[in-house]
């Protein structure tokens, strides 16, 4: 017996009731099968297939070049007159194989930085999620920030913070990574390798700016379309019934430069199937600011394509929390009106408030708290959270409805919060 | 004048007669069926369903969101792809078989009763074939409430639906509820099915699912398990389950010698490459005949399930244990 389950059941049941019904009557948007479009008019440019046979073959140049004197030489020579796409593909077919050493994990990392095709990048992202190896994740990170990812930076970061670990394998990761800081962008005053407190000072402050906005580093990178048929490809991962493989979708759009993913998860907001459509709304509330920041920058609507979703009821709250999510004080008209709606809406709206609604937004918030609940645990805290953060005098939020795994998600929210909406 | 009296004194009676019947039409009206209740959460069935809440609240669904083990093996969720299935959204608005979607609202009730019963349109699902439609929560029958389809949604994530639809016939029962919904008779004489959903954390269901059987003959000693009871793999679900079969030696001095592992049941994670997946098909049978010790004169076996493969045996349940006598 949990008594505690039910006591909670028992406590909330006195304090919810039915809300009042005045949400907007929407017109139910044109959904299209997106997707599917996309993936036929991308396919041609997608990276090829590598056959079983020449998959081998790369496998053992790689050993070959792990072998060091001619034979690397010579397996040197073959890898630089492969064609880029096909050994981009080939290379990470086999690494996701996952049949081969960290040591031939590295070479396969150091060949992706040196003749990888962009349209690698997703699947090369990926890679972050399974690479177990210290040293082969300071060349992955490597390969990553040549084509314009900072996704391995917290790899760099989280290896030289190690100091504990004396091992033989964490040394020579640490030396690795150290010696991988060279490959920074260059900034005003700072020459690589000449202090290390300037080189990781360096790390951080471009690890920082790519936390704030996910701009492709070292870019704008020149639009590719292998990059665009293989995001289109991670997209469709997330109608698997598996949950797996949207999860690694879901992990690898949001950590791919906001450029390269956003406009596509965008389009798909709007595809017939739901889960699809719930996921990328999903993926783009996990990006979070920096997706509003490129529409911003790049003339694009998101507020325009995303609100008119707000019609299709089954992810009508993914909806919210991506609107929301963008940090765009813009869209707070389309969020008020959920706070009366069911208990999921109310949730995704309030939460959605806490991470885009401004000063300017204080009197409708304080209409709103006053004329009261009821309120799901969550929605209540974040209402109150954002009230306490617009002014810091109104009571801090309490929390003791709500589970601490759920508050510190919205406490997250508030602090990667830009100030902006403010 | 005096027919004026007499008209006012009609109208009078007619009106009083009126109000009569229509007093009377009040009083012997049929009982108006309770306005519908709008479903905002969980919280509400309990106001009539304090004896299923409590069976539930004492259930590993009650305890999906909240599980400290749970925790731990996501990151406290941050890996979120967890969730959907410790906080889902209501089953019903998925098509059957169909894996469901993370709620945002509630989570901490894990998976309650709108996930399984809520319908698309706000009415509540249930397997009873003849409910009480003046109900405020309007139930309706739903076939599907009792279908393997159902408990899919979350439980074939880790193949335990599947696993059961290869199952040899004899073994499968009707569907889950056979053996994780028993029938049970609730105050005033109402049946219904048991919500505490008995399975891995039940020693009692672990023990209805597998025969542990052992001895000492001619050729030395032997030891089987069968999955006799359970109508899909065992362990199943969670990759984390492993059950152990152990035995150790009762040596001519007098001391037991340690455990030993015969075999690990399990299912391994995916980037275990180097481990195949030794689960215990239905009805299938293991067999072992595991060499003695030289010391020793009789044996024991035992059979321990781990709800990780990390737990010490300490916090593993014992499941059987079988003397090994020549």
């Amino acid at each position: 017996m949990r008594p505690a389950g039910l006591l909670c059941l028992a406590a909330a049941a006195c304090s919810r009731a039915a809300p009042e019904t005045a949400t907007p009557a929407l017109p139910v948007p044109a959904l299209a099968a997106v997707l599917d479009r996309e993936l036929a008019r991308t396919a041609a440019s997608a990276l090829p297939e590598a056959g079983s046979e020449r998959l081998a073959d790369l496998a053992d140049l790689l050993d070959l070049a792990l072998a060091g004197g001619r034979y690397a030489e010579r397996a040197a020579e073959v890898l630089r007159e492969e064609d880029a796409a096909w050994l981009t593909a080939g290379l990470l077919a086999l690494l996701e194989g996952r049949d081969f050493t960290p040591e031939v994990r590295s070479v396969a990392y150091f060949w992706l930085r040196e003749r990888g095709v962009r349209g690698g990048l997703p699947r090369l992202t990926l890679r972050l999620k399974y690479e177990k190896d210290w040293v082969a994740n300071v060349d992955l990170a490597l390969a990553l920030l040549r084509h314009g990812s900072g996704a391995g930076l917290e790899a760099l970061a989280t290896i030289l913070r190690e100091q504990t670990r004396q091992e033989p394998m964490f040394r020579e990761a640490r030396a690795r990574a150290a010696a991988a800081l060279a490959a920074l962008p260059a900034a005003n005053g700072w020459v690589p390798g000449a202090d290390f407190s300037a080189d990781w000072n360096r790390l951080l402050a471009v690890q920082d700016e790519w936390l704030r906005e996910r701009r492709a580093i070292g870019g704008p990178h020149p639009a590719d379309s292998a990059l665009e048929a293989e995001v289109w490809r991670a997209i469709a991962l997330l109608r698997s019934q598996p949950l797996r493989p949207v999860d690694d979708a879901r992990f690898l759009l949001q950590r791919l430069p906001v450029e390269d993913a956003f406009p596509a998860l965008l389009a798909a907001a709007a595809d017939a199937d739901l889960y699809v459509r719930d996921h990328a709304l999903e993926t783009i509330s996990w990006i979070g600011a920096p997706a509003g920041a490129w529409s911003e920058r790049a003339g694009v609507d998101a507020l325009g394509i995303l609100a008119p979703l707000l019609g299709e009821t089954s992810t009508r709250p993914r909806t919210l929390e991506a609107l929301g999510a963008l940090g765009l004080p813009a869209a707070v008209p389309h969020l008020l009106p959920w706070l009366r709606g069911s208990a999921e809406e109310q949730t995704a709206a309030a939460d959605a408030l806490l991470r885009c609604a401004g000063a300017q937004e204080r009197a409708a918030l304080d209409e709103t708290l006053a004329r009261g609940g009821p309120w799901t645990a969550e929605a209540e805290y974040s209402l109150h959270l954002l009230r306490h953060r617009l002014d810091p005098a109104a009571a801090a939020p309490a929390s003791e409805r709500l589970d601490v795994a759920e508050r510190m998600r919205r406490d997250q929210w508030l602090a990667q919060r830009g100030t902006r909406a403010d | 004048m005096n027919s004026g009296r007499l008209d006012a004194a009609a109208a009078a009676a007619l009106l009083l007669a009126a109000g009569g019947v229509a007093a009377l039409v009040f009083l012997l009206r049929p009982p108006a069926a309770p306005a519908p209740l709008p479903l905002m959460s969980s919280e509400q069935c309990l106001a009539c369903h304090a004896d299923v809440a409590a069976e539930w609240s004492a259930s590993h669904h009650a305890l999906a969101y909240e599980n400290p083990e749970v925790r731990r093996l996501s990151g406290d969720f941050a890996n979120q792809e967890c969730i959907a299935c410790h906080a889902p959204r209501p089953v019903l608005a998925f098509l059957p078989g169909e894996r469901v979607l993370a709620r945002q609202a509630d989570r901490r009730f894990g998976v309650d009763c709108l996930a399984c019963h809520a319908t698309p349109d706000g009415a509540v699902a249930t397997a009873n074939p003849r409910p009480n439609p003046d109900a405020p929560c309007r139930p309706r029958f739903e076939g599907r409430m009792a279908s393997a389809d159902h408990c899919a949604a979350c439980h074939d994530q880790h193949g335990t639906v599947g696993q059961w639809r290869a199952a040899p016939e004899p073994r499968r029962g009707d569907n889950c509820l056979h053996c994780h919904m028993h029938e049970v008779w609730r105050e005033g004489g109402r049946r219904g099915r048991d919500h505490g959903f008995p399975a891995s954390h039940d020693l009692a269901a672990l023990q209805s699912a597998v025969a542990l059987r052992g001895g000492w003959g001619a050729d030395g000693p032997w030891v089987e398990l069968e999955n006799s009871g359970a109508g899909h793999n065992f362990p199943t679900d969670e990759r984390s389950r492993a059950a152990d079969l152990e035995v150790r030696w009762l040596l001519t001095g007098g001391g037991w010698s340690a455990w030993e592992r015969l075999r690990r049941f399990r299912d391994p994670y995916r980037d275990e490459t180097d481990l195949t997946n030794t689960q215990l098909p239905a009805g299938a049978i293991w067999r072992a005949s595991p060499p003695p010790d030289a010391a020793a004169s009789a044996g024991e076996a035992r059979l321990l399930y781990r709800t990780n493969p990390y737990q010490p045996d300490s916090e593993a349940r014992e499941i059987a244990r079988v003397p090994l006598q020549p």
